[in-house]
């Protein structure tokens, strides 16, 4: 009898340790374990035993049961564990959960935000539909001025309607700057951020797109300054070694004006093809000609500032290294597109 | 504006050794941006002068002819198709293996060629072909006594280059040699040798005075503030001098004749435009500056016919307009080979007049270009001295009346005070005062004083130096911005709270970019046809005057279309799309701005269930935001919202404020955007939102005893509405704590009513709840249901 159950609990080990699916072991578990199994058969036979050997054999058949059953545990334990990784083609792609994404544009107004948020400048909205005045006139561009026809203007009106002038889709967000002198808080770090509206569309163009615009205004602000603020951004932005630099120009709405340039990313400054003698052009920048300042109702003689401002797809394009071919898909809504980003 | 120079010609007024390349880059930063360097050493390979001496018909083509040439060495015949060549001319000649620029702008390389049938040697080409300007309409003849047999670089501007520069469009004094040179001088401080012209203007004795009457009327001074003119006879009208068509064409103006090319030339040199008239045409020897009349017309140079009207001026003989002020001349006055007599203009128009007028006819011209930024009058006569030179030299004319001159202007030139601490205060730096006076009279200012200085503006800078800045600007670039530290402003940082606008534009886009939406951008400016489909009438939206096109002539009344344009456009590639914008929308005013508003707009597109879905994005949002209080109100009116499904929206009201709508798009709306599958929107009044929610922090312990929960399916009608369940079961018991949807069954079993499953989750602050009691509420609670709802237990 001890040498039967012995044998039907090794049996049964060898078999368990052949299994590879659960169901098998749980096969086996029925043939041994089972109402109707090998113990159960070899249990029931105890009975006819002699009354003096039955109580050392029911106790041997139940601890070799537990026994048994102790290893089906084991095994199974075993096999449950390793299904965390057999049965599996683990080289199948994850199951990606379902992104958002958020326009190219949207991210570069956020970093644009954060780098000047970081030097004191705050954000302010204005009218994307908007007086002459404040687009033009007030901007030191009096009526018929030839630097007008530099803006490809979007117009509401054709007479004017008002004291403001004629109703426009304001072309840049230098209409911001009046508007946040009459507000009569100083100092002045606004960045104004908007959309924008010219009257041209083809690769490079889209008739409606976005600018930034960085006013400063306080006592005794010069150029170094400006300077200063056009440096932490380029670095922020591009890259610590990367270098701002400013050249003449002409603005109406500035004295002096310049062109800022960043050095290239690619020759850091040393000249290549992808840019003029190493410096790609960012935009405008100047310091806030004193008509402007006095249409803003703010005197020349006890306040200076600076103004700055360019298109945000073209600098977002250009951190990105992105070459867009067509910067209308900015705009189509292509999600094929919008979901690289 | 762009203007093109060669590097030789500014040479001739600049002393200088720098190469092309360091003159270029020292120069964008003080003064205008070069922005390109073509060198012109390498132009030509293997192309030569030659004479061509006898042409016949190419028996093969009629189009085609053959021209038997001497190249110096031998006589070759080549095959050419262009009409404009003759015998004894003199003409560059391509030999095999030279470069020459095809119609597609492509080089390509000659090779001997058989052209039906005739073997050619080389190719004699077009201005164009050889790379020199634009022109193509025929073979480009030398002048008769350029030497044969020559490399052609070597007989036109050897080892030159040609400077493409930006030059702003407040110095037109420096679009033009002379002008570029001043800026050169100042920048580099070396040799500026430009002298004004000092032709002999005495009336050749030669000449019979009375056979050269003229008489110049100004009609509107303000207008043409300056009129000169000189008659000059016997000049030979012929081809102008090599090295003068050759720098004619690198700034991209095609050579005429000897008289049209000296004009040009002073344009280009001295950035004066100028005219010539043949005097002979010249109806009644008059020439009168007048306003067109309505209906006159004038046949210009370029060979089209303008209509003029009131606001055009213009030269006129004594009846008929003979050029167009500032912009062109006509055809009528033009001189020609036969020309002996001409008459050259050098005057000043009034810029907004010339820019106008060149606007209106479309009709653009160099002369215009410099025009219409402001020019001095007093630029005319150096011009005029200078043309009369070059006239002498290089067409045999002879001086035959007065100078004419109607400015009667005395010149006061412009003062500016300016104190070096003013300067300083810009530059944050200070300057020696003797380098700020040195700076500024390289650049032609005259300047007195030792501390305050008054500066003199110089007459060519009138227009674009006026205050004390100006001056700044000009001490500052000169000695170079580059130059400046480099210092973040330090001083106090504004606080402004009253823009809230940017935190919650990220915060609703973070919160739906976390939920799977994608954002999208679209246009402000919607169609006509867009506004139609959405049933809104386009009096109602503001309306562009000019727009790009049709699609574009409205500011949107609502951010509907850019969704559903998404989806139409992105339903083939995508399963499901989700998609959000935040904009604003623009609703007009009166006489006044239109109000913007800002709106977020989601929608769904390709899911079950898409009503409980979008139902759940504004849950999500506004409890993410605090806004509590929300109802739903579904809208029957149909009438009144004909965009979404019947029955299948929703108001959003908050305070009693309706503050948006949520539900599915109506078919045929969907149709119209060609949208296949069912889509949920919804549409908020953002700055509403804005208002309404707040990031503040709300803490609820965690119950210390534990929750009961039940599962129930409750049998009801089928018009029972879950929301009265809802309410019902919740205000039942105090012990209820929430309760749960979890869904609808409606199987045939069900002889039509429905099976809604749901949760009940008890909750007692106070002690661990028994499992009897929740049982003993729910038996309660069904004869209650039934009651009211004819409810039973699945």
């Amino acid at each position: 009898m001890e040498e039967k159950l012995h044998q039907l609990k090794n049996d049964f080990i060898a078999k368990l340790s052949q299994a590879k699916t659960a169901e098998e072991a749980r096969n086996f578990e029925i043939e041994f374990l089972g109402r109707k199994g090998k113990l159960t058969a070899i249990l029931r036979s105890i009975a006819g035993l002699p009354d003096a050997d039955r109580p050392k054999a029911g106790q041997m058949a139940n601890t070799i049961k537990l026994e048994m059953e102790l290893a089906m545990k084991d095994r199974m334990d075993a096999m449950e564990k390793s299904s965390d990784t057999a049965g599996i083609d683990a080289t199948l792609p994850g199951i990606i959960p379902q992104t958002g994404h958020l326009h190219l544009v949207t991210q570069a107004i956020r970093e644009i935000n954060t780098i000047f948020e970081k030097i004191g400048f705050y954000t302010v909205s204005y009218p994307e539909v908007e007086w002459d005045w404040y687009a033009f006139e007030s901007l030191n561009m009096p009526k018929e001025h030839p630097a007008r026809d530099e803006w490809e203007t979007f117009f509401i009106d054709k007479l004017p309607v008002g004291p403001k002038g004629l109703r426009i889709l304001t072309p840049h967000t230098s209409s911001g700057q009046v508007r946040e002198m009459e507000k009569k808080q100083f100092p002045i770090r606004m960045i104004n951020i908007s959309k924008c509206y010219r009257r041209q569309i083809d690769v490079s163009h889209v008739p409606m797109f976005h600018q930034f615009e960085g006013l400063m205004i306080d006592k005794g602000v010069n150029i170094t300054h400006l300077k200063g603020v056009l440096d932490y951004f380029a670095k922020s932005f591009f890259g610590p070694n990367r270098v701002a630099r400013i050249r003449p120009y002409h603005f109406q709405f500035t004295e002096p004006s310049f062109e800022v340039d960043i050095s290239c990313g690619v020759c850091l400054g040393k000249g290549c093809n992808l840019c003029k003698e190493g410096w790609l052009e960012l935009g405008g920048a100047g310091m806030v000609h004193p008509n402007v300042l006095k249409a803003g109702k703010i005197d020349p003689k006890k306040y200076s500032g600076f103004a700055f401002g360019w298109g945000v797809e073209r600098t977002c394009m250009m951190k990105a290294g992105l070459q867009l071919p067509d910067i209308r898909i900015l705009y189509q809504n292509d999600l094929r597109f919008l979901q690289q980003f | 504006m762009n203007i093109s120079i060669s590097y030789n010609w500014l040479k001739e007024y600049i002393k200088t050794n720098k190469s092309a390349y360091d003159f270029a880059k020292t120069f964008s930063l003080h003064s205008m941006t070069i922005d390109r360097i073509h060198e012109n050493k390498n132009a030509w390979k293997n192309v030569i002068t030659v004479k061509i001496i006898s042409i016949e018909k190419h028996p093969n083509a009629d189009k085609l002819r053959l021209a038997t040439i001497d190249t110096g060495k031998e006589k070759v015949k080549v095959v050419c198709g262009a009409p404009n060549i003759e015998a004894g001319q003199i003409v560059p000649l391509v030999k095999e293996g030279g470069e020459v620029v095809g119609a597609d702008g492509k080089s390509f390389i000659v090779k001997k060629a058989n052209i039906r049938g005739v073997e050619s040697s080389g190719m004699i080409c077009s201005c164009r072909e050889l790379g020199l300007g634009d022109d193509h309409t025929g073979i480009y003849i030398l002048p008769e006594n350029t030497k044969i047999g020559e490399l052609l670089e070597k007989v036109l501007s050897p080892g030159d280059s040609v400077f493409e520069i930006e030059v702003t469009s407040n110095r037109p004094d420096a679009m033009s040699i002379i002008g570029l040179a001043r800026e050169a001088f100042a920048v580099f401080k070396t040799g500026f040798s430009y002298k004004e012209s000092k032709p002999d203007i005495k009336i050749s004795k030669s000449v019979d005075v009375k056979k050269y009457q003229l008489s110049v009327k100004v009609v509107d001074k303000a207008l043409c503030p300056r009129y000169q003119a000189i008659v000059m006879t016997g000049v030979t009208i012929g081809p102008s001098p090599l090295w003068m068509q050759s720098r004619l064409m690198q700034s991209g103006i095609r050579p005429i004749n000897n008289l049209v090319d000296i004009t040009n030339y002073v344009l280009l040199e001295y950035g004066q435009p100028m005219h010539v008239f043949d005097y002979d045409k010249l109806e009644g020897k008059e020439i009168i500056v007048r306003h067109a009349k309505e209906g006159e017309k004038i046949l210009a140079l370029d060979g089209n016919t303008y209509p003029l009207g009131n606001d055009n001026l213009v030269i006129a003989g004594a009846k008929l307009p003979v050029a167009v002020a500032g912009v062109m001349g006509g055809v009528l006055s033009a001189v020609s080979n036969t020309t002996t007599t001409i008459v050259f203009e050098s005057a000043n128009f009034n810029p907004v007049t010339v820019r106008k007028t060149s606007r209106k006819l479309h009709l653009m011209s160099e002369s215009s270009n410099l025009f219409e930024k402001g020019l001095s009058p007093q630029g005319t006569a150096p011009a005029l001295l200078r043309a009369i030179e070059l006239a002498q030299k290089f067409a045999g004319g002879v001086v035959a009346s007065k100078i004419f001159d109607t400015y009667d202007k005395k010149n006061v030139l412009r003062k500016i005070k300016i104190h070096p601490k003013a300067i300083e205060n810009y530059l944050g730096i200070a300057l020696k005062v003797n380098a700020i006076k040195k700076d500024l009279q390289l650049l032609g200012f005259s300047v007195s004083g030792n501390s305050a200085l008054t500066v003199a503006v110089p007459w060519w800078r009138q227009n674009d130096i006026v205050i004390s800045e100006d001056i700044i600007e000009e001490v500052a670039r000169i000695y170079g911005y580059h130059k400046l530290p480099i210092v973040l402003p330090s001083g106090e940082i504004p606080l402004r709270a009253d823009d809230k606008n940017n935190y919650w534009i990220n915060e609703y886009k973070d919160a739906l970019l976390s939920i799977g939406f994608t954002e999208i951008y679209s246009y402000s400016m919607v169609s006509k046809k867009i506004l139609e489909r959405l049933f809104i009438p386009s009096d109602s939206c503001l309306k562009v005057a000019n727009p790009l096109n049709e699609d574009m002539e409205y500011m949107r009344p609502t951010l509907l279309s850019g969704v559903l344009d998404a989806i139409a456009l992105n339903q083939e590639n995508f399963e499901t799309i989700k998609i959000f914008e935040i904009s604003r929308v623009y609703k007009p005013r009166e006489n006044d701005l239109p109000d913007e508003l800002p709106r977020l707009i989601g929608a769904l597109s390709g899911q079950e269930d898409l009503f409980a879905r979008v139902k759940g994005v504004i849950d999500y949002l506004f409890k993410k935001y605090n806004i509590s209080g929300v109802k739903y109100l579904s809208q029957q009116s149909v009438e009144e919202s004909p965009v979404w499904g019947r029955g299948l929206f929703q108001d959003i009201i908050h305070n009693n404020k309706t503050i948006g709508r949520f539900g599915i798009i109506n078919k045929k709306v969907l149709n119209s955007f060609g949208i296949k599958k069912d889509v949920a929107v919804f549409d908020m009044d953002f700055s509403y939102i804005i208002k309404a929610g707040s990031m503040a922090k709300t803490y609820t312990p965690p119950p210390a005893f534990p929750q009961i929960i039940r599962d129930l399916a409750l049998v009801v009608g089928p018009n029972v509405v879950w929301k009265d369940i809802e309410e019902s079961i919740s205000r039942f018991h105090p012990l209820v704590n929430e309760v749960q949807y979890l869904s609808t069954y409606a199987g045939k079993e069900l002889d039509g009513k429905k099976s809604l499953a749901l949760r009940i989750i008890f909750q007692s602050e106070e002690r661990t709840l028994k499992s009897s009691e929740t049982d003993d509420i729910i038996s309660e609670l069904m004869v209650k249901l039934e009651e009211r709802f004819g409810a039973r237990l699945r």
